[in-house]
């Protein structure tokens, strides 16, 4: 008992003595990248997989920037790009991995919310900064997390936005689904009490499992229930399933509603086939035309995100450029407080629009912007609404 | 004794279980329409070695030939193609298939339709009680019952020289004098036959010749009338103590 | 709760469960057809339903390319599904050959470390083939339904439920009625025996796997057509569910994997119903873990070999 106190106290001791230096903008160290070595950008997107499309597309944004940013101070930019799978456990490793690279000065990514997240703690711990593209996740912002920033939306904005359009249809009896991620449940769910705010009926709100392929049995749960609207919290590979299996049940009238994780002309458009014409998602207003022509040129279609990771490469690089300092003997000297307090400080004029970030690290001013898959003269696209 | 030419001949074989050595250097030959039989306590090799003939085991050493030609390298199918069939030990049929099944997995290397069916009409001819059974799941007969199927299965392969391993094993006396007097019959159609038997004393009435087996090795051979004689022998295997 | 007796739900349930089921079927048969011979779980099934998967997406693409899809779409179907069965019989062949048969008098153990190292293995060979990116079944008919009042059946449901029925029907009259039949029986039940008879035991574990693979490679271009979907770990689910079907109808019998695929189907179907659809898997998996409780042997009973 006396041993246990004593630890209790001790690490009580131990806890007050070091607050006050973690808290101090001094103890947050420097990176220095020696002379003749390279700049490292990390990125952390799911490149294999299911929703490879989308991280595929993040990961070209990205590079797209590294190459024509080429150098800073005579130091060459290199984007080290890792596979977190969209999921918690391997973007902490990964996280843990970049974070102890000494060459790492910040990260573009995590893709996925559920990755973003615990990955975020991790970089905390290193004050290593990271800015993701994708993750939309209303708690990232709200954890108290110094160094997370993000280029996108918070789905905040997005689920009041979808929400809105929906009350605008007058479509009251809604169904949600979501994929029970960190991304989609929260979406969902906030959407549906926006929904409830409005005076609309939730009629059901069932969770799905990423990588399930059926999901007849749910959708003929929900059919008796004549929803006019189901709204998908979730990813393209099972969004466009859901829209082919709702045909394929029998809820042929109702409308389909999703996220920005359903922004992909390939995983959703061309995998849904027909079934997907008609439906709804999210997702940001249309970057610089002129920058997708020159992606497309190189990458072929622009899926999602790539815009934004972008847009987050250029703001992490610009920040570098701003507080590194030049040794005399060719090193590069970059205060990580220095660094966080630069990319907080972002005015940049990006492809995206303007980006600013709020004292929690999202994005000021972001528009999101409803999208209706249609087929005209024999193409099928996201076409904006006018809402 | 019909005394034909050697029809399985079987010189100094070794075959091992694992690590154990089981036959340790056994000859023994049967000529073309005999019965002989080879005698021997539990655990004497005696399955081993009909294992071996059958190629389910495989000798270290020595060499069997069948008709002439060497078998101890064949793979067992094989082995039945040439002519051997064995009745094994326990009988082993197919209990989760019909006695119609087992008899046509008895004929599995034959493709003469018609005379299988033949066949088929003789081994009913031995084993009536087949006949009226025939769509019947095998695992459902009696263990009389079953030992005429496991006979009336190998038969279905026409085999030149047919194997026997202890067909009187756990049967009443009356019906192993059955299954015995059916022996004689096959072997009277032209069936010659290797018989397994730890029951000298019935082995004896209807085998020409005869070996005894003790601890993988070949200890004796004669004509059965004179193994009957045989003061080891009675004491062994004859006795009323035996087992 | 109501609504969950409405007969329109109960009968697009059935529906629902029945498709699923027969495709659970089919890979369960490859299942339970292997270890009622090797007393062995091939987990490399999953994979070998994948391969086949793959093998009919791209038979179907080349023909989508090169236009003869459009002209005969029917046509082109029927030979995806040959494509598959061959790619995924050539595959088990080849995974008992190399994979298994040195192993057949090793430890159980061994075989099993043997079939989940190959199923690794193969998911790493498509990952690396597809670069690890989903591919789409291309949409060569289009999907048409039947409805009566609210009932709304998909003619690719009716295909695969009746497809699926017909390959079993054949599946069992085959064991039933042919000598390899017989002989598969034969040699499941007595090895040894089965070689006294003059049967190439080899040959004819060669065959069940063979037979197994195709009816897997079958189930892979239906759940093609049918998800749209497909990926190099797609085998990984469906499998431990075929498995659970083997399981529940009794491993080793060929009847039973029927049963119990349709059984799990219509399970993962109702129970759907009873509880939030995100429990879906848990259904299967807690059936699994009942039945190892209770009835350990499965519904039909599993078929124990004479020997030990």
């Amino acid at each position: 008992m006396v041993k246990r106190i004593n630890i209790f106290v001790l690490s009580i001791a131990f806890c007050v003595v070091l607050i006050p230096f973690s808290s101090s903008a001094n103890e947050w160290g420097t990176i220095t990248i020696p002379a003749g070595k390279p700049i490292k950008i990390g990125l952390g997107a799911m490149l294999t997989g299911d929703y490879a499309s989308l991280g595929i597309d993040i990961k070209y944004g990205t590079e797209m920037a590294v190459q024509k940013k080429g150098s800073i101070l005579g130091h060459t930019v290199v984007l080290q790009a890792e596979d977190d799978g969209c999921a918690g456990p391997s973007s902490v490793a990964i996280a843990e991995k970049l974070c102890n690279d000494p060459l790492v000065v910040g990260l573009v990514g995590y893709m996925c919310s559920g990755g973003s997240k615990p990955a975020s703690d991790i970089h905390n711990k290193y004050k290593v900064v990271m800015i993701s593209p994708s993750s939309t996740a209303l708690e990232l912002t709200a954890r108290g997390i110094p160094i997370f920033f993000r280029t996108c939306w918070n789905d905040k904005i997005q689920a009041r936005r979808a929400a809105s359009f929906v009350y605008s249809r007058k479509w009251t009896r809604i169904a949600v689904l979501h994929d029970k991620s960190d991304y989609g449940q929260s979406l969902g769910e906030d959407f549906a009490e926006h929904i409830r705010a409005k005076g609309g009926k939730i009629l059901a709100i069932e969770g799905i499992t990423r990588g399930d392929k059926d999901f007849t049995p749910v959708l003929t749960k929900i059919k008796p229930l004549k929803p006019q609207l189901i709204y998908f919290g979730g990813m393209a590979a099972e969004g466009s399933l859901v829209v082919r299996q709702m045909k394929r049940v029998g809820l042929r009238k109702t409308h389909f509603m999703s996220d920005d994780g359903c922004y992909t002309e390939k995983d959703f458009i061309q995998a849904g086939g027909k079934a997907a014409n008609g439906c709804y998602v999210t997702y940001a207003k249309q970057p610089d035309p002129a920058w997708v022509k020159k992606f497309e040129a190189k990458y072929g279609p622009k899926q999602t995100f790539s815009p934004q990771a972008y847009d987050a490469a250029n703001i992490l690089m610009m920040a570098v450029e701003k507080v590194a300092e030049k040794r005399p003997n060719g090193s590069l000297v970059i205060g990580k407080k220095a660094l966080r307090d630069a990319v907080a400080d972002t005015k940049h004029n990006g492809i995206t629009g303007e980006i600013a970030f709020d004292t929690y690290g999202d994005r000021t001013g972001s528009v999101v912007v409803i999208y209706k898959v249609v087929e005209e003269d024999g193409k099928r696209f996201f076409k904006q609404m006018i809402f | 004794m019909s005394q034909g030419q050697p029809l399985l001949d079987i010189q100094d074989i070794h075959t091992y279980y694992g690590n154990i050595h089981a036959l340790k250097g056994l000859s023994l030959v049967v000529n073309e329409g005999e019965i002989v039989t080879l005698i021997g306590s539990n655990g004497a090799g005696k399955s081993t070695m009909l294992k071996t003939v059958s190629g389910v085991l495989k000798s270290r050493e020595g060499r069997i030939s069948f008709a002439g030609t060497r078998i101890d390298n064949l793979a067992p199918h094989k082995i039945v193609r040439i002519g051997i069939s064995q009745v094994p030990e326990g009988r082993k049929i197919f209990s989760h298939l019909t006695i119609t099944e087992n008899l046509e997995m008895g004929a599995f290397v034959r493709n003469d339709t018609s005379r299988i069916r033949t066949d088929n009409e003789g081994v009913f001819d031995l084993f009536p009680r087949l006949k009226d059974r025939q769509q019947q799941i095998a695992g459902t007969l009696s263990g009389g019952e079953q030992q005429m199927l496991a006979i009336a299965r190998a038969l279905m392969a026409r085999p030149r020289l047919l194997l026997l391993d202890e067909p009187s094993m756990g049967l009443a006396p009356l019906l192993v004098e059955a299954i015995f007097d059916t022996i004689i019959r096959i072997n009277r159609e032209g069936t010659t036959t290797l018989l397994v038997e730890q029951n000298a004393l019935m082995a004896f009435q209807i085998a020409t010749r005869g070996y005894v087996i003790q601890t993988g090795r070949i200890v004796l051979e004669d004509r059965t009338e004179n193994l009957s004689e045989n003061e080891m022998v009675q004491n062994l295997y004859l006795g009323v103590d035996m087992e | 709760m109501s609504y969950l007796l409405n007969p329109e739900v109960i009968i697009n349930q059935i529906i629902n469960g029945l498709t699923i089921g027969g495709i659970y079927a089919l890979m369960a048969l490859g299942y339970t057809l292997v270890y009622g011979i090797l007393f062995m779980i091939n987990f490399a099934h999953g994979e070998i339903f994948m391969f086949g998967s793959f093998g009919g997406f791209a038979a179907l693409t080349y023909f989508v390319n090169s236009g003869f899809a459009d002209a005969h779409p029917g046509f082109s179907i029927i030979i995806a599904f040959l494509v598959a069965m061959i790619i995924s019989s050539v595959l088990g062949a080849l995974l008992e050959r190399i994979a298994y048969r040195p192993l057949r008098n090793a430890p159980r153990l061994a075989p099993l470390i043997s079939a989940i190292g190959a199923s690794i293995f193969l998911q790493n060979v498509m990952m690396l083939i597809i670069k690890a990116r989903m591919q789409v079944y291309p949409d060569i008919i289009p999907e048409k339904f039947i409805e009566i009042g609210g009932v709304s059946i998909s003619y690719f449901q009716i295909f695969i439920i009746l497809g699926s029925i017909f390959l079993m029907v054949g599946l069992y009259l085959f064991i039933q009625k042919t000598k390899t039949g017989k002989a598969m029986r034969a040699v499941a039940e007595d090895r040894e025996a089965a070689s006294l008879m003059g049967i190439d035991v080899n040959r004819i574990i060669l065959t069940t796997f063979v037979i197994g693979s195709a009816l897997a490679g079958a189930a892979g271009v239906m759940v093609g057509i049918y998800y749209t979907q497909i990926n190099h770990m797609m085998g990984f689910i469906p499998g431990i569910k075929a498995f659970t079907a083997a399981v529940l109808g009794g491993i080793g019998n060929v009847a039973g994997a029927m049963l119990g695929g349709f059984f799990l189907g219509l399970a993962e179907a109702f129970g759907v119903l009873f509880m939030p659809a995100e429990y879906k898997d848990v259904i299967a998996f807690g059936l699994l873990v009942l039945v190892l409780i209770f009835r350990p042997r499965g519904i039909l009973g599993e078929v124990v070999s004479e020997r030990t």
